[in-house]
């Protein structure tokens, strides 16, 4: 490599970092920050006073808490209502299949404001406003998308042999779906886990309209304070947030599949 | 003057050699067919001239221009790819004219070029279909003709033929010849066929672990190949392994020197062996060895023997229109030349 | 028994995952399309229409102007990414530009607030290295926006459109560039047509998902004029006019709907049928 080539490359390298981290950057220092002020490109006083906030103020933590219960019942339910379907579109022939397949996208390819905002007010009616079910179950319905179509693609990827060989060695259909196909799906289940995990994490809008003021998601909270420019509490809490998208990214590169991600981020 | 010139070409994947310096030349109209069992370079050696292959030593020349360093797409070398590579977006027109409008060419003159190119490869009437519309045979040629059509300074051919069934090989085969022969276009022709190689050749090379063995005519590699795996690569053949006494092996009527210690190996030419009765006494100079019919197998015009022999364990298996008895002592005749010690 | 199986149970085993689409999903669907027809006594009416554009008819223009301007910079710069990863290997790029891939929007916004406001982090690292006394703000204008959406974008879709470009097979590629094409030309003539369907996918997504998108205009976006969805949320937070909110939800899904069927007459003509 010439001279001209490695510039060119160091070039690109600071160019995609500066566009790619920089913007992650500018969180890191702000959690850090306790005294910034323009122009100086780095805060004018470190420490760690926001972080110990966040973990000993009672309501960032029970945000930080709330979030992740919602995000795991939703993996459950989401996971519970999933499955069967999966299997279904997989090993039956279902009048209409790919109108029914195209249904459970739709949540995901269009505009979920106006269905969250009519859903807030329908479970506002019903007592479910203000509270975590209530968000548990838009989060579960959105979050369809990606159970449903990753784990029918799971068990369309497993032969159908496997199983006729058990069901030949005489066992029923049941005790082939859990003893064969299922623990082969495993793989495709914990995938779309995690993809509901994450979208649940760090979803606003449902969460905001049929949640708050009741109850604060971390994404809620985030959101308030970032708007009411308190830049620290909002960076810890959105590093908090990032760290686990980042980190699953690096483990599911596998099932970076493009038909999943429709939805991701919000 | 060749046209095409490659010196002492290396390239080496890890351990594997895909080239082992390699020099061939190419001459004008000159037509090279490189032969060599799967693995053995050939492909690599297509490529390198074409550019794909970064080479780890060694420089091609065309007309004398070292173009080692240049990016393919300024070799003006054609290949032509085995899988044929047409582009499934565009017609065969706009597949052919593509190498054209490259080059700049004034609308009537690409149109002119792409016409005649189509009616010399008897394709006309495919101009406005795509890829997936034609048949193996007729996309063979829309790949030939697209390859062709730029008037490159060298054809590059791999495997031209192995995607078609063997009934339009044959005729094929002979087709590209005279194409070949007919623009004067000097040419590599890949292939793992020794016989489609020997037919069509002008000059063949056989490549084996990225090295090349022997280059010759057609001929010289087929009468006098340069060492055992030659003689064992090219035509129809049986092989008797042969005990060597003092430097010596016998077999029949005939004693070899030979330079290996213990065994030796005997290449025969089963095509041209004959079957004769124990006592008959052929009327030309050659190789007799008495043995026995061990086998028979009935293959329509002919019968193909095994036949056992006291000076080896393998079996010879010869072809022959006479119908012996299994168990009836026979002779095998094989003329001088279509048989090698090593 | 290779074919799938024909029974009721198939059918049995949607209804659970089926019954939770209809209630959380098409239930509030068809509210808002009901009540974005109706007046408060519940006749009949087209005045919630009539206010979204009088009062939104800018925004609705500004809404879509944004959207394709995003989806026409990430075209092109997801076209150029995977073209790069198509011929070279380079380990660094291919995480790179997948790294935003799972940040949630909301925590996009955030950090592009910090860093592309007036005094945020990337212009006091810019003044310092160019040493220029002032740079402009570009939060809460056209263009950091835009920057925002496309910087979530881009990963997305040259995802699908890297896929796509690595199950040509090389020597499509190479008999191009075999006969004198260059790197570009085998992009435009090569690999753009070949891949189209899923250029399109991308294209498609990529719009749908920065119309339908809150949190970054919220974030991110100026004050006024504003993207619909955050006038849906002010409609409903301050007036409490879920008509109005509601028929701005049904202009979008419009919007998303034409794209729709053009997509789908696309994938029809193009490829003589749906993917699988
Ligand atoms: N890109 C590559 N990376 C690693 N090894 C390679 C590569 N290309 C070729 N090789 C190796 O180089 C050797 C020569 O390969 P080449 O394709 O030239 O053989 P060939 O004679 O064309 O074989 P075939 O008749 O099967 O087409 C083989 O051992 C092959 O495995
Ligand atoms: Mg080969």
């Amino acid at each position: 490599m010439n001279v001209a080539r490695i510039t060119l490359r160091i070039a690109a390298v600071v160019l995609i970092l500066f566009i790619i981290i920089g913007p992650l950057v500018g969180i890191v220092l702000w959690s850090f920050a306790h005294r910034w002020y323009w122009p100086n490109p780095i805060p004018q006083e470190f420490g760690l006073r926001y972080w110990q906030m966040v973990f000993r103020q009672g309501r960032i933590l029970d945000s930080l808490l709330l979030s992740l219960t919602i995000a795991v019942i939703v993996v459950g339910l989401s996971l519970l209502f999933a499955i069967p379907a999966a299997y279904g579109f997989a090993r039956y022939r279902i009048p209409m299949e790919r109108v029914l397949l195209v249904l459970f996208l739709m949540p995901q390819a269009f505009p979920q404001l106006p269905v969250f905002i009519n859903l807030a007010s329908i479970f506002n009616r019903i007592g479910l406003g203000g509270n975590m079910w209530g968000i548990i179950f838009a989060h579960t319905m959105a979050s369809l998308v990606y159970s449903v179509w990753i784990v029918t693609a799971t068990f369309r990827s497993i032969p159908m042999e496997l199983e006729q060989v058990a069901r030949n060695l005489g066992a029923s259909r049941l005790k082939t779906f859990f003893t064969i196909t299922l623990p082969l799906a495993v793989p495709g289940i914990i995938a779309s886990a995690i993809f509901v995990f994450l979208w649940s994490l760090g979803e606003f809008t449902a969460a905001f309209f049929i949640g708050a003021p009741f109850i604060q998601t971390a994404t809620v909270l985030m959101y308030t304070a970032s708007m009411g420019y308190n830049m620290q509490i909002a960076s810890v809490i959105a590093i908090l947030l990032i760290i686990p998208s980042i980190l699953f990214m690096i483990i599911i590169e596998r099932y970076l599949k493009a038909e999943y991600l429709a939805g991701m981020g919000g | 003057m060749a046209i095409l010139e490659t010196r002492n070409l290396k390239k080496y994947y890890g351990r594997v050699r895909a080239l082992d310096d390699v020099s061939i030349d190419v001459d004008a109209g000159e037509l090279l067919a490189v032969i060599g069992p799967s693995g053995s370079g050939k492909t690599t050696f297509l490529r390198s001239i074409a550019g794909f292959v970064k080479l780890d030593a060694g420089h091609v020349y065309i007309e004398g221009k070292d173009i080692t360093e240049l990016p393919p797409e300024k070799r003006d070398v054609s290949m032509f790819f085995q899988n044929y590579a047409l582009w499934p977006h565009m017609t065969v027109f706009d597949n052919v004219a593509y190498g054209l409008k490259l080059r700049k060419m004034p609308k009537e003159e690409i149109e002119k070029r792409v016409h005649d190119v189509l009616k010399l490869l008897d394709i006309e009437e495919l101009v406005d279909r795509k890829p997936s519309q034609l048949s193996g045979g007729q996309q063979q040629r829309v790949a030939l003709a697209r390859a062709i059509v730029v008037k490159p300074k060298v054809l590059l051919l791999d495997e031209p033929l192995s995607n078609l069934d063997a009934k339009i090989r044959l005729r094929i085969r002979f087709e590209i010849k005279a194409l070949q022969q007919k623009l004067n276009l000097p040419t590599v022709y890949v292939t793992h066929d020794q016989e489609e190689a020997l037919s069509i050749a002008d000059k063949v090379a056989v490549m084996h672990e990225g090295k090349v063995l022997q280059l010759g005519t057609p001929e010289e590699v087929y009468k006098s190949p340069v060492n055992f795996f030659v003689a064992d690569f090219i035509g129809t053949n049986c092989v008797l392994t042969l005990k060597v006494l003092d430097g010596r092996v016998k077999i029949g009527n005939k004693i070899f020197e030979v330079s290996s210690k213990e065994t030796a190996r005997m290449v025969v030419r089963s095509d041209e062996a004959e079957v004769l009765e124990a006592r008959a006494e052929p009327g030309k100079d050659g190789l007799r060895i008495p043995g026995e019919i061990k086998g028979k197998l009935y293959m329509g015009s002919k019968y193909r023997y095994e036949i056992r022999i006291e000076e080896s364990e393998d079996a010879l298996f010869v072809n022959s229109g006479e119908s012996f008895k299994i168990g009836e002592k026979i002779t095998v005749f094989v003329p001088d030349g279509s048989y090698f010690v090593y | 028994m290779d074919e799938k199986e024909k029974s009721p149970v198939g059918f049995l085993l949607l209804i659970p995952a089926l019954m939770v689409l209809l209630l959380l999903y098409m239930y509030p669907l068809i509210r808002a399309i009901a009540l974005s027809f109706t007046d408060e006594m519940g006749n009949f009416t087209l005045a919630n229409y009539n206010k979204s554009f009088d009062l939104y008819a800018r925004d609705i223009l500004y809404t879509l102007g944004i959207t394709l301007v995003t989806v026409g910079v990430t075209f092109v710069i997801s076209i150029l990414i995977a073209s790069y990863l198509r011929f070279k290997q380079w380990k660094f790029l291919d995480y790179m530009y997948r790294l935003p891939l799972f940040i949630p929007f909301l925590i996009v916004g955030h950090a592009m607030r910090i860093f592309l406001a007036q005094h945020g982090t990337m212009n006091s690292l810019l003044t310092r290295i160019f040493r220029i006394e002032e740079l402009p703000g570009y939060s809460g204008l056209w263009v950091g926006l835009v920057a925002t959406f496309v910087w979530v974008m881009v990963p997305f879709s040259t995802l699908i459109i890297l896929g796509a470009f690595k199950a040509l097979d090389d020597s499509y590629i190479e008999a191009a560039q075999n006969l004198g094409s260059s790197k570009w030309r085998i992009i435009k003539d090569i690999l753009i047509p070949l891949a189209r369907p899923s250029i399109m996918v991308a294209m498609v997504l990529t719009f749908v998902r920065t119309i339908s998108s809150i949190t970054i205009p919220l974030m991110v976006g100026p004050n006024n004029p504003n993207m619909i969805t955050v006038d849906m949320m002010f409609r409903v937070n301050y007036f409490s006019d879920w008509r109005v909110a509601n028929a701005l939800g049904v202009i979008s899904y419009l919007i998303v709907m034409v794209l729709a069927i053009y997509y789908l007459r696309f994938m029809v003509t193009e490829r003589g049928g749906l993917k699988r």
